[in-house]
């Protein structure tokens, strides 16, 4: 075994370096303190003084710190110690080996002990596995909260404060740990990482503890005396499955001194302590456990956050926008649960940079795939598997993550003996590729792929197909310490087609597609520790082909039926400020100005003024060329905040927005569908604008459990409902078969939660309305005569419990509960006789609901052992879906028999559901 | 239930899936308060000839009994000031009224008490002049279908919307001609035809046409309706009558939203349902729903008749009795037939068709011999040519 210093020339240390190795700094453990002042000396007359009164030895290259004056007193110092304060705010790293000698490099640091068997000369070497308590992450761990970090120079300028940024970073993997708290205690100053890990803070000059918490992440702090700006860059820990969960603390900081209302985090393993179906960690589900977060049923993705319908919800995925966020018709969603990094989900007070959605913003991000060893982890349920696999390309600079998942329910459905199913077919399969590149300080990149498609066909001879397609690719430029910005180019498609091969004279595929292509760029500039300021601009261009009906084989009969494309722009600039007006009033306000612009080519029909829009009802057909503006719409939208802080555990919050919504779906099911329609404002459909107002109340009680009142009031306008009779597929004037209604949605939704302790969870109690207005000139162009009607997920009544409950740090047992009033729908009520013709008499719209829902969930995660060192980390999940077996009700509908009418109740997971999952990380 | 055993054999593989745990069971809709159901209005004030209303009532969606009709109601039309023309009760839930001489200017509306004292009034409406029909037409398609053309104008402009009903007739056969009977068991000669019938059916179609968007009120060869080549209607011969009325808009637009409101529930392609009920109020409970929308106007009528020898003709046609067989019965196995079999058992010739003794009668069902088993009869109308 060789060891670095029998190579002293640095010429060898380059060499070194660029055979990429690293280790953190090695720390020579009998030093002895020195005190003394080092007034303006040179660095190597710093060194000369060193080197004579200790027996430490320098190697170093003279051109890197030729610029360096050291000006320290130090009082009982170790050598590194001082080394730290020095080279605090540069690039410059050292190394000290076991003999007292010390190497300068830049950038890095070098490693004074080559890897074993480094040669390839076999076994020679008797170097030992430590067998200790602590891992070397955490022997390291340990050192680094208690150096004191010395950052920017002494007398730099004459300001009181200064600012630290840097990058969270998750230390094994390299990867950036969003939303980590990052703050001191007294004054309470804080801030939050962004998406990359970054922060930047600032605070009063002089010396602070920096304590550090995020989810997931080992709680750290940092001894730092502040000069003037300066740069940190922190490695966090990752908590494997903690028992004492030190991270609680920082969430309930976060929701009593957040400024941020309405905003829910979700980390994966919250979600993966839910009991699921079909034994699938499912961001949905997890969702859906959350106060004001509903579906209208089992088995299906579209979230009614608010009162809103399920297309008012933006759901992006590594920044591109998602149009349908299910697979097998909403069984599970779209998102492989191993590669999530955090959901973030905003219900109200959603900030400037987010727009072209009424409700809600649900951020999906994914991880960027560890940078510095190979990785992998996977799951097998009884439907489906799922792997992925991760590492670096260029270590510490270049990562990937590939990551799939599909299901074997095909072959499933072969093995049961029915007819009817072994007819069936039901299959997806998503892929998600992500390559993250750090080129350099100031540089980041970042690009993402992902690809989801089902093929879909129960018992009949129609086969559904979906998918979805998205890019995004974003470059982070750091420009200074308080300023970057982020460029991101993305695309997202999405198309479905239905085929039908029942009847040969009847066979048809129907198509339908829409994109879109989006250019962004955001920056965030940390103007003082008052005021973060957030700006940007964005535009999207859209294409939708509304609907492709084609003959299926040639005995079809089918008439080809093609509907003409659709285009528009989308464009938003906006800025925001977060202002901290007093350690109590923080503000947010923020603007964001929209335009969106229908395009050409278009023909579109207009209809007689005096009349009621319908078909008899067309005058003519204005022909708009390529290019042209069909219809324009801009506006502004405001967005504000308000946080004031009653007592050091309570707070009161204030939030509104304004939002516009340019694309809307349309759905002749209250479920989101494969066969839902995109459809862009035109002449005649005008965006949504919905305005949302909000208070809080935010309480912690005994330090162990968080509570919250939220009360919130909406408003939406041009509402799209269907008048009855609506055919919404192939249509070429949907503005005939559609309503403008006004909407209206208000509720309050309590939480209590418990986040520390053996025992934890929440319940949470929601009560909310929406409701929907349709008044139009005529009879036929209003719903239920004009009179406020419940919207299709208008459920009053939710009760959520979430519980788990820890045996030890491998067992654990999780027991959740959800009630809630069943969704309104339109019966048929009667049926009778007119001009000879049987005709239905049904009720007024959604006047009706189905039975109420209640369900039982209940699993047992086992953990393997908590060995640092081992070949994969496993977890085994076995878990019932509806422990009480109770038949809700998803769909009620009716079937014409031999002259009768009769209805059926359909339920989903009509009784227990055992899965038993595993899982596997290395 | 299919899906329940699935279910069972699911459990037991341990496989699971949501097709396997999904479960379908019967679902009661909450039913009327009102047990008699919804009173249905049909008809309207007619101003040029005999009026006539039919009242019956809404059914539960799982009845199978036939529909209940209202009778023993006091039915009125009233103008504005109170004049009244009491309609007379014909049976079967039919009110009617002789011509009578209305105001033109006036408003009328329809009033009606029932058996139980509820009463019942439309709005008041106005008398729309329904022009006649200019035109009633039809054209052998590319295809050697049938399609039917209505032609009709307001010259005063005044009426913009139409609504047509119309009710066909056609003669048919059955499968096999009967020449034979039973009486005591024993087949006779047939003296009566249970061959030859004629079948009436109402349109049950709900069609309507605006020409607000015109400059004039013009309705030039509407396609009315379409008969395939196969169609048993043409095979023999064929009759119409259409019935055109004059709209108001309101009425136009209540027409069109029944249209619209199909009898099928919810597939893929289906449209939203929505509620209908119309220009009629309860005077008594407020909130109780009355189906049907009262206008008042003239009737233009008009009778065609297509002749099939006019038609090309069509190799096979679609009939009721597609997939009837006859069968043979000799004469010993006719004594060994219970006498309640007999009534179902046509029996068509004798065999052999030549000289000699009858051995055996060929025979089918009264489904399928008897042309009166799928809703004719064997009387000639009287309009027939």
């Amino acid at each position: 075994m060789k060891s670095v210093t029998d190579m002293p020339a640095i010429k060898n240390i380059v060499l070194l370096f660029l055979f990429g190795l690293y280790s953190v700094h090695c720390i020579a453990q009998d030093d002895k303190p020195l005190s003394g002042d080092f007034k303006n000396l040179r660095f190597d007359e710093f060194v000369i003084q060193i080197e004579k009164n200790t027996d430490y030895h320098f190697y170093y290259n003279p051109a890197w710190t030729d610029s360096l004056t050291v000006n320290l007193s130090v009082i009982r110092k170790t050598v590194p110690d001082i080394l730290d304060e020095i080279f605090q705010s540069t690039d410059l790293r050292y190394a000290v080996d076991k003999n007292h000698v010390i190497y300068i490099s830049l950038g890095q640091s070098l490693m004074t002990d080559l890897p074993f068997d480094f040669f390839g000369e076999g076994e020679q070497g008797t170097r030992k596995n430590n067998e200790q308590e602590y891992s070397p992450y955490e022997e390291i761990e340990k050192t680094k909260e208690e150096k004191l970090y010395t950052i920017g120079f002494k007398n730099a300028n004459s300001k009181t404060t200064a600012n630290i940024a840097g990058y969270i970073r998750n230390a094994k993997s390299g990867e950036g740990v969003i939303g980590a708290s990052v703050f001191i205690e007294n004054p309470l100053v804080g801030v939050a990482s962004d998406q990359f890990g970054y922060f930047s803070i600032t605070l009063p000059k002089g010396r602070h503890e920096l304590i550090i918490k995020s989810l997931e992440m080992k709680s750290s702090k940092r001894q730092v005396m502040l000069y003037s700006d300066g740069k940190l860059d922190i490695e966090l820990i990752e908590d494997i499955t903690p028992l004492k969960e030190v991270v609680v603390e920082s969430e309930r900081d976060a929701q009593v001194l957040g400024l941020q209302m309405g905003l829910e985090k979700l980390d994966i393993k919250t979600m993966k302590q839910i009991p699921v179906a079909l034994g699938e960690v499912d961001i949905f589900k997890a969702i859906l456990t959350l106060p004001g977060v509903q579906s209208v049923g089992e088995g299906t993705v579209g979230l009614n956050i608010r009162g809103g319908a399920s297309n008012q919800n933006l759901i992006l995925y590594n920044d591109a926008t998602i149009f349908n966020p299910s697979h097998l018709f909403g069984f599970f969603s779209a998102f492989n649960p191993d590669i999530l990094k955090n959901v973030e989900l905003y219900k109200s007070g959603i900030p400037a940079e987010y727009g072209g959605r009424l409700s809600a913003v649900l951020d999906v991000n994914t991880r960027e795939g560890n940078k510095r060893k190979f990785t992998g982890s996977g799951g097998i349920s009884p439907v489906t598997g799922r792997f992925s696999l991760e590492g670096p390309i260029f270590k510490d600079k270049t990562s990937f993550l590939i990551a799939g998942r599909s299901t074997y329910s095909d072959w499933l459905l072969t093995q049961i003996p029915s007819a009817t199913l072994n007819n069936s077919k039901a299959s997806f399969y998503d892929l998600n590729l992500a390559i993250s590149h750090q080129m350099n300080d100031k540089n980041n990149f970042y690009a993402s792929g992902y690809i989801s498609k089902d093929g879909f066909r129960l018992g009949s001879d129609t086969t559904y197909k979906y998918a979805n397609q998205n890019a995004s690719v974003k470059w982070k430029h750091v420009f200074g310490n308080k300023f970057y910005g982020i460029l991101t180019g993305s695309y997202s498609g999405y198309d479905y087609s239905v085929t039908s091969e029942e009847n040969p004279v009847n066979a048809f595929q129907l198509a339908y597609s829409v994109q879109q292509a989006n250019l962004k760029a955001d920056f965030n500039y940390f103007l003082n520790s008052k005021h973060t300021i957030n700006f940007g601009a964005s535009s999207i261009y859209y294409k939708l082909a509304p609907g492709d009906l084609q003959p299926n084989g040639s005995e079809s009969l089918v008439v080809s039926n093609v509907l003409q494309k659709e285009q528009g722009q989308e464009s938003a600039i906006y800025i925001g400020d977060n202002f901290e007006i007093n350690p109590r009033l923080s503000i947010y306000a923020g603007l964001r100005y929209s335009l969106f612009q229908n395009l050409g080519p278009k023909d579109v029909y207009t209809y007689n003024p005096d009349e009621p829009k319908n078909e008899n009802n067309i005058l003519d057909t204005v022909q708009y060329e390529a290019g042209k503006k069909v219809a324009s719409y801009q506006g502004p939208e405001y967005r504000f905040s308000v946080r004031y802080t009653l007592s050091d555990n309570s707070s009161i919050k204030f939030g509104y927005n304004k939002m516009r919504q340019y694309l809307q779906m349309l759905s002749n099911t209250a479920a989101i569908s494969p066969t839902d329609i995109w459809k862009l404002s035109d002449s005649y459909i005008k965006p949504q604008i919905g305005d949302q107002y909000s208070i809080g109340y935010y309480k912690n009680l005994k330090s162990m459990f968080e509570t919250s009142a939220e009360v919130y009031y909406k408003t939406m306008e041009n509402f799209l409902d269907f008048k009855g009779g609506a055919k919404l597929i192939l249509n070429r004037h949907i503005e005939t078969d559609v309503v403008n209604a006004t909407g209206k949605a208000y509720g309050a939704e309590f939480m209590i939660k418990k986040l520390s302790g053996k025992l934890n969870g929440w319940v949470s109690y929601t009560y909310s309305r929406s409701l929907l207005q349709a008044k139009g000139a005529t009879p036929s162009e209003s719903i239920n005569q004009g009179k406020w009607y419940p919207s299709n997920y208008d459920k009053p009544h939710a009760v959520n419990f979430i519980g788990n409950y820890k045996f030890s740090r491998r067992f654990s047992m999780s027991l959740n509960m959800t009630y809630s009033t069943g969704r309104p729908i339109t019966l048929p009520l009667a049926k009778y006789d007119l001009n000879g013709a049987k005709r239905l008499y049904y009720s007024d719209r959604n006047q009706y609901r189905i039975p109420d829902y209640f369900r039982t969930d209940f699993a047992l995660n086992i953990e393997g052992n908590h060995k640092i060192k081992k070949l994969a980390h496993s977890s085994w999940t076995i878990a019932v879906y509806n422990l009480t077996g109770r038949q809700n009700a998803y769909s009620v509908y009716f079937v014409s028999q031999n002259g009768t009418v009769n209805g059926y109740k359909l339920s989903i997971f009509g009784s227990q559901i055992p899965t038993i999952t595993y899982n596997f990380k290395f | 239930m299919v899906v329940k055993k699935d279910l069972l054999k699911m459990k037991t593989l341990w496989l699971v899936f949501l097709v396997s745990v999904s479960c379908v069971e019967p679902y009661e809709p909450p039913t009327i308060e009102n047990g008699m159901g919804i009173l249905v209005m049909e008809g309207s004030m007619n101003t040029g000839g005999k009026s006539r209303i039919r009242l019956t009532r809404s059914q539960n969606l799982s009845e199978t009994k036939k529909v209940a009709v209202e009778l023993k109601a006091i039915v009125s039309f009233e103008d504005e000031v109170g004049t009244t023309f009491r309609l007379t009760e014909e049976g079967g839930g039919n009110y009617s009224l002789a011509p009578q001489s209305f105001d033109q200017k006036k408003l009328y509306r329809l009033t009606i008490k029932t058996a139980d004292l509820r009463e019942y009034a439309s709005a008041f409406v106005p008398i729309v002049k329904t022009p006649s029909i200019d035109s009633l037409t039809w054209k052998v398609t590319s295809d050697n279908g049938v399609q039917l053309y209505i032609s009709t104008h307001d010259a005063s402009n005044n009426t913009r919307y139409f609504r047509w009903d119309y009710e066909e007739t056609w003669s048919y056969v059955s499968a096999f001609n009967s020449r034979f009977t039973w009486l005591n068991g024993k087949p006779v000669l047939r003296s009566d035809n249970i061959y030859n019938c004629y079948r009436t059916q109402p349109s049950g179609k709900i069609v309507v046409e605006s020409t607000a968007n015109l400059d004039q009120a013009l309705i030039s060869k509407f396609q009315l309706l379409y008969l395939g080549q196969r169609s048993e209607k043409i095979r023999f011969k064929y009759s119409i009558l259409v019935k055109q009325f004059g709209l108001t808009k309101e009425a136009y637009e209540y027409w069109l939203q029944l249209q619209n409101n199909t009898e099928s529930l919810g597939t893929l392609f289906d449209p939203q349902p929505s509620q209908l009920t119309g220009n009629i109020v309860s005077l008594t409970g407020a909130s109780e729903p009355i189906i049907g929308y009262f206008t008042a106007e003239s009737v233009a009528e008009q009778r065609i008749f297509i002749s099939s020898d006019v038609l090309p003709r069509a190799s096979t046609y679609i009939t009721p009795f597609d997939g009837c067989t006859a069968d043979t019965l000799t004469v010993q196995t006719i004594t060994l037939l219970r006498a309640k079999d007999l009534p179902n058992i046509i029996l068509l010739e004798s065999l052999p068709s030549g000289p000699g003794a009858i051995t055996a009668y060929s025979s089918s069902t009264s489904a399928c011999a008897d042309c009166r088993s799928v809703g004719g009869t064997t009387t000639k109308p009287d309009f027939w040519q």
